[in-house]
């Protein structure tokens, strides 16, 4: 009667034994059958799975030879290097009756005699740490604890009983059942309008985490607190009743359950009626891992054919399930066929090659082959279809089971590339799914989130090495999601060996115990886990919302900071010299900043402040109670010190009219200015000096070679090297400077993002270090100039809004945790890189991606699946810690052809573009450019080896690796690596932050653009969004073949749209989109479409605006006529064509056939 | 003395990158402060061992610089390659976590505490070599020098070092 060792919560087990002893006693007479025994060799906690842990149990044996040698909590959560520094808050400083306003010059001293223009107690904008903190996290949980007080003893008696561990009954979670459902008592400070689609809001607790399918309709409308307690406990108790009875009782089998069932199910109906997961139907559907096997044709049959309907209604299938159990053939089918997740007798290691045929019937359906489809068996490739007679056999065995009738053969259909004309797709390329079973793809992380490279994973470095294919992940960790379940609770349930979160790829032991699916590691459920608040039912820990979703976000304890949560705090440090104002940026930025100042992501605690710089630095006071706002200027540059260091940074609200005032006078401030020097060193430094008690985000405008103080730069760039086709220097840093102070501010949490608006060389490789450590971002504008360039002011303006208003988390850090076997070698994208899998990340955006490369350590022999999760605990700007956690689940593949089958070619480029960029920097251009052809030639000549039929002769790729010729040659044509092309290093080497920095969507389209043609849209095959029709062109092959003079054409680049417009261009197209008479009066530079009243102008703009959508960032339309001199932007995207310095498409396959017969 | 003195701190440099990288590798420290701590003890060991194959070169052992020279070229290839820094040292906080980077970083500390201890063992080895031609020009020369020499036997060093210049052969 004694709680477990481990228990987290021993106060409950303590509250618990005296209601317990009866309980157990008196009221469950019937679970006490349930031997504890017997319960060893079939744990009882689940009825139908039980049977499935039975057949694996064996091979979890080898399991803890592995675990024991993992030290417990080696990877204990230090994610701060440094303790929190209190904010030094009340600096004394006597307040020096200074007029506002006044201009004060401070020369070299110590700061404090200095400061002036603040009057005394007026402090009080210090950040307001010491008040926010999470300690009363369990405090209103108890209430509910107490709800359940009336009836736990039945619930215990019954629960624990029936699982066959005496020893727990004393140990009923009643104070921790609380999790979910009640986070309007636990978190006054939830936000009410956080940009998640679903919130955590007072009453609709169900509705903030919405499963997949299941509760949409009237599930959500169950609120936990309004209901009575009684009911739910009963519905437990009979839950706990009926699946003791068919787990290891045999006599209550036939008859008892059904009746139960029934009970259970009007219960529940009563309950969640539209809650038609099928977990729902309690004990007796298997745990999430295993609950729907990918339809083997035998389970089917077994199952009635009704197992397909388990998703849609709770009510039909649990009969059969139970009528089965008995059954040890069905058993055994069941037991094999869904748990992949457990190391496994179906490996996938066995040496079949292609033919399955060997392989258990269970493994065939769990992981069915890639080909089951018929491929063709092309006349030129007859050795080819031998490899696949097991795979047809199977599939045709298999036939009529329709699940895996997904264009999976196809990925393997050999394509002679030099032949196919058509290459590219007419529709847009989605990522291939990976070959999992049904249930398990459901639960699958989204593609748009996390990617990798090969969908199934190689057994062995070894076999990697023979695909020669890179291994990697694609994250998009932080995007904005419209369905997010956000978890709140006592006990974040991870793996005590490897800290893994609980996440729907681990495997249930029992009721009581989960196996890691990364370290294999046995954990205890912890009693809270065990009671699901979605349907308020007790023992299914399965069906928690962590267990049905692979990306949730907690709400995290106190145990998750080591300093109160930040409030958000925005630092503007602005050029102001000479330069700058002629650009003319500071009235965009200051009218962008006025329009979004109320919608700047914070709470009331949030903070913002400025400073300018030229070869002085500027601080504004903005302390509250000012008349207006007070410039105060440091000369010292050598030797930077703030002059008033608290109020300097002013809380948004309180401050809101000076900001204002000094927003708008801003602009005219300097207009007159004659200083053109740069000190952006020394400014950083101040800066720096500035966040550091808080931490946060730093915006820096500079437009101009900083040239004075610390961390000034020379300029290096040769403009007659431009196009230089062999060298290319200068892409590293000039000096650490810049590195060093994001190292500091990184360490300070404090992210720095440069805004470079310039006209010249500015040297972006030296300045961009300041973001990339400390995990900034980076926005370029060259030529930047208000007047003259008006589509960059107008990018600038769409740039800022999204940048002001956009989600961002602070004082973050992410660790990304994969399989035992599988370890994580190179990190790419914009942080620093605290240990082997830690990022520091001192602010999170919803743009940034990240870029993970794998190596395979250990053989993966004895896994079929492997699963990847990536961990980003950040600091919302309402103040709240939280981690959001996704996990990618993938099979493992023991043939080189499977692995052929799965890559996913868009993830590859990306990753390869990162891997070319470090190797530019560290190598050189040259060298990057042949590792990218060689990313080519390898895998293409390894697969024309792996498959001999194919004459050497001919180029072939399989079908999922047709497009990597041309996505490389893309490559090679970007402004990052391409050679012999004009190309400004600034340029260059900002298209290298980009792919180092961009998710994989937005870089997808950088590197191949969409080109599309416009001018006689259709509505067919269109989609219907938000009651508009958006036509859907098909996608053009970037050549000027495909560009004809009748035609008018808009190409997608992500950030830039271009639309060309041919000179025979039909005046219809002119006139009814484009608002003018014909070709020749189209301006040569226009930047919208005019909105005509015409249903072209209507198709096209609805689809330009549905591509925007899309988007976080809006892109730029730019129009370009034929013969107008802009026209070579527009060519220069067109990577099929030759170019004077590049290969054309054909003539790089051509290229790569050479190689490869070498 | 001094040489085998200088030797076990070569020998000390080596073990203590290695340990330094293992700590890295297993999340012990922060890869900043670790290239704190590293970078500046770079510097020292490239100098110590140039002096090395200078004393070498004036003692004119051509095998042992010879087997040294290697060594030499690849520190000043290091050194000459490594990233922008303005300090002193070799190794940068944003790469190092690189597994790459780390893996080669702890492999040459296993080879250059391979090589160090290996001269340390060959240096006595050598230096009784010199010890024995020592003996052998003490019984041409004489007793009376003889003594006279031993009474310098305490630096060993210079005897390993300089044995032709301190005997003038």
């Amino acid at each position: 009667m004694s709680a477990p060792a481990g228990s987290p919560h021993p106060a409950a087990g303590a509250r618990m034994p005296p209601k317990l002893g009866g309980a157990a006693s008196g009221l469950a007479p019937p679970q006490q059958n349930g031997p504890a025994p017997s319960q060893m060799q079939v744990p009882s906690g689940y009825g139908l799975p039980h049977q499935n842990y039975m057949a694996p149990s064996g091979h979890y044996s080898q399991g803890p030879g592995k675990m024991t040698s993992l030290p417990l909590d080696s990877q204990c959560d230090n994610y701060y290097s440094r303790p929190y520094t209190v904010p030094t808050q009340n600096v004394g400083t006597p307040s020096s009756a200074n007029q506002p306003g006044a201009q004060q010059m401070y020369g070299r001293g110590p700061p404090a005699p200095h400061v002036g223009g603040s009057t005394p107690g007026s402090f009080q904008g210090a950040p307001a740490s010491a008040s926010h903190s999470y300690t009363s996290a369990s405090q209103p949980y108890s209430s509910f604890g107490n709800r359940y007080s009336s009836s736990p003893a039945t619930y215990s008696a019954s629960s624990s009983a029936s699982q066959g561990y005496p020893s727990t009954c004393s140990h009923y979670p009643i104070s921790t059942v609380s999790n979910v459902v009640y986070p309007n008592v636990s978190y006054p400070s939830l936000p009410a309008s956080e940009p998640y689609g679903q919130m955590l809001t007072s009453q609709s607790a169900p509705s903030a985490r919405p499963l997949k399918e299941s509760y949409s309709g009237p599930s959500t409308a169950i609120t936990y607190p309004s209901r009575p307690p009684p009911p739910p406990s009963q519905h437990h108790q009979q839950q706990q009743q009926s699946h003791s009875g068919y787990s290891s009782v045999p006599w209550s089998a036939p008859g008892l359950p059904p009746a139960q069932d029934n009970l259970i199910r009007s219960q529940m109906g009563s309950l969640a009626p539209a809650n038609s997961h099928p977990s729902n139907n309690g004990v007796d559907s298997s745990s999430t891992t295993s609950s729907a096997s990918p339809v083997p044709s035998s389970y089917d049959a077994l199952e009635g054919g009704s197992y397909p309907d388990m998703h849609s209604s709770s009510a039909s299938s649990p009969a059969p399930d139970r009528a089965l159990e008995p059954n040890p053939t069905v058993a055994q089918a069941r037991s094999a066929a869904p748990t992949p997740t457990a190391p496994h007798p179906t490996k996938v290691a066995k040496p079949f090659g292609y033919g399955y045929p060997t392989l258990q019937p269970a493994y065939q359906n769990a992981a069915p082959p890639p080909s089951s489809g018929g491929h063709p068996s092309g006349p030129g490739y007859p050795g080819y279809p031998q490899h696949y007679p097991g795979v047809n056999q199977l599939s045709s065995g298999l036939g009529g089971l329709s699940l895996q009738s997904s264009p999976q053969p196809e990925s393997l259909r050999p394509v002679n590339l030099t032949q196919e004309k058509n290459i590219l797709p007419p529709t847009p390329i989605w990522a291939p799914v990976p070959n999992l079973s049904a249930e398990l793809s459901k639960l699958n992380c989204s593609p748009d989130s996390f990617r990798c490279t090969l969908t199934s994973i190689p057994q062995t470095q070894a076999l990697l090495n023979k695909a020669k294919l890179p291994l990697g992940l694609l994250l998009h960790p932080f995007r904005d999601l419209t369905q997010l379940p956000v978890i709140t609770s006592n006990t974040i349930v991870r793996c005590r060996s490897c800290r893994t979160y609980i996440n729907p790829f681990v495997s249930f032991m029992d009721q009581r115990r989960w196996k890691c699916n990364l370290c294999y590691r046995v954990n205890d459920v912890p009693e809270e886990f065990l009671y699901n608040p979605l349907t308020r039912s007790y023992g299914e820990p399965h069906k928690r919302p962590e267990v049905q979703n692979s990306t949730v976000e907690f709400i995290a304890s106190s145990d998750y900071m080591l300093r109160p949560p930040q409030p958000a705090v925005y630092l503007f440090v602005l050029d102001v010299s000479h330069n700058a104002v002629e650009a003319g940026y500071l009235s965009v930025l200051c009218q962008s900043l006025l329009e979004n100042l109320d919608k700047l992501p914070g709470d009331s605690r949030t903070r913002i402040g400025f400073m300018t710089f030229d070869s002085t630095i500027h601080f504004y006071n903005l302390q509250e109670g000012l008349s207006q706002p007070q410039m105060l200027i440091v000369s010292d540059i050598d030797d930077v010190f703030l002059p008033t260091p608290d109020s300097l940074l002013v809380n948004l609200h309180e401050s809101k009219e000076l900001i204002k005032d000094l927003l708008n006078a801003l602009p005219n401030m300097f207009i007159n200015t004659r200083e053109t020097h740069s000190a952006l060193g020394p400014a950083l430094q101040a800066a720096f000096k500035l966040m550091s008690p808080t931490g946060g985000r730093v915006s820096v405008f500079q437009t101009q070679l900083p040239s004075l103080g610390a961390g000034l730069l020379q300029s290096r760039e040769d403009p007659n090297q431009r196009s230089n086709t062999k060298v290319v220097h200068h892409l590293g840093p000039a000096t650490d400077f810049y590195k060093k102070l994001a190292l500091d501010c990184s360490g300070q949490q404090t992210a720095v993002d440069l805004f470079l608006l310039s006209s010249q060389y500015s040297d972006l490789a030296s300045l961009a270090c300041m973001s990339k450590y400390s995990a900034g971002c980076i926005f370029y504008y060259p030529s930047f100039h208000s007047t003259h360039n008006p589509s960059q002011a107008e990018k600038l303006q769409k740039d800022l809004k999204r940048y002001l208003t956009r989600k961002i988390g602070f004082e973050a850090v992410m660790r990304i945790r994969c399989t035992k076997g599988l370890s994580m070698h190179t990190f790419h994208g914009n942080f620093f890189v605290r240990s082997t899998d830690l990022l520091s990340l001192a602010n999170i955006n919803p743009d940034a991606g990240f870029a993970v490369q794998l190596s395979i350590e250990e053989s993966l022999t004895d896994t079929s699946l492997v699963c990847f999760q990536t961990a980003l605990l950040y600091t919302s700007s309402k103040g709240e810690r939280r981690i959001r956690v996704h996990t990618l689940c993938l099979p493992v593949v023991s043939s080189l052809p499977d692995v052929y089958a799965g890559v996913d070619v868009q993830a590859a480029i990306c990753l390869l573009a990162n891997m070319a960029v470090d190797r530019s920097v560290s190598s050189s251009l040259s060298d990057a450019r042949d590792a990218l052809v060689n990313a080519v030639v390898d895998p293409l000549s390894a697969y024309s080896s792996a498959v001999s039929s194919v004459p050497r002769s001919t180029l072939m790729a399989p079908s999922s690796l047709k497009l990597l010729p041309l996505y490389v040659l893309a490559l090679l044509k970007q402004k990052a690596f391409r050679t012999g092309t004009s190309t400004r290093l600034d340029d260059r080497v900002y298209a290298m932050c980009q792919m180092k920095s961009q998710p994989l969507v937005h870089l997808m389209k950088m590197i191949h653009p969409n080109l599309y043609r416009i001018d006689r849209l259709t509505d067919e095959g269109a989609i219907h969004v938000n009651d508009r029709v958006v036509p859907q062109p098909s996608l053009q092959k970037l050549s000027a073949e495909k560009l004809t003079r009748e035609g008018a054409f808009l190409m997608d680049c992500g950030s830039v749209f271009y639309i060309w417009i041919g000179k025979g261009c039909d005046n219809n197209f002119i006139e009814n989109v484009l608002g003018y008479p014909d070709f020749a009066a189209i301006p040569q530079k226009m930047t919208h479409l005019p909105e005509l009243d015409t249903l072209s102008s209507e198709r096209t703009r609805s689809f330009i605006t549905w591509l925007r959508d899309s988007r976080p960032l809006s892109p730029v339309l730019h129009m370009v006529k034929d013969e107008s001199p802009a026209k070579t932007e527009f060519f220069q995207h067109l990577i099929e064509d030759r170019t004077e310095a590049a290969f054309s498409y054909y003539e790089f396959l051509i290229h790569i056939q050479q190689q490869i017969c070498k | 003395m001094l040489a085998l003195l200088l030797t076990a701190a070569l020998i000390f440099f080596a073990i203590w990158h290695i340990i330094a990288f293992d700590e890295l590798k297993t999340d012990y420290k922060n890869p900043i402060d670790q290239c704190n701590t590293l970078n500046p003890l770079v510097l020292p060991e490239y100098l110590i061992h140039a002096f090395f194959c200078v004393m070498f070169l004036c003692a004119a052992e051509w095998l042992t610089l010879g087997l040294n020279m290697p060594l030499l070229a690849y520190h000043i290839w290091r050194y000459m390659t490594r990233p922008v820094m303005s300090g002193p040292g070799l190794y940068n906080p944003t790469t190092i976590m690189n597994a790459d980077i780390l893996a080669y970083c702890q492999k040459e500390g296993w080879c250059k505490l391979a090589f160090y201890l290996l001269a340390f063992f060959l240096l006595p080895i050598r230096h009784d070599l010199c010890f024995g031609e020592l003996i052998e020009q003490r019984r041409r020369i004489g007793p009376v020098k003889c003594m006279q020499t031993a009474s310098n036997e305490g630096i060993i060093s210079s005897k390993v070092l300089f044995p032709r210049v301190a005997y003038g052969i």
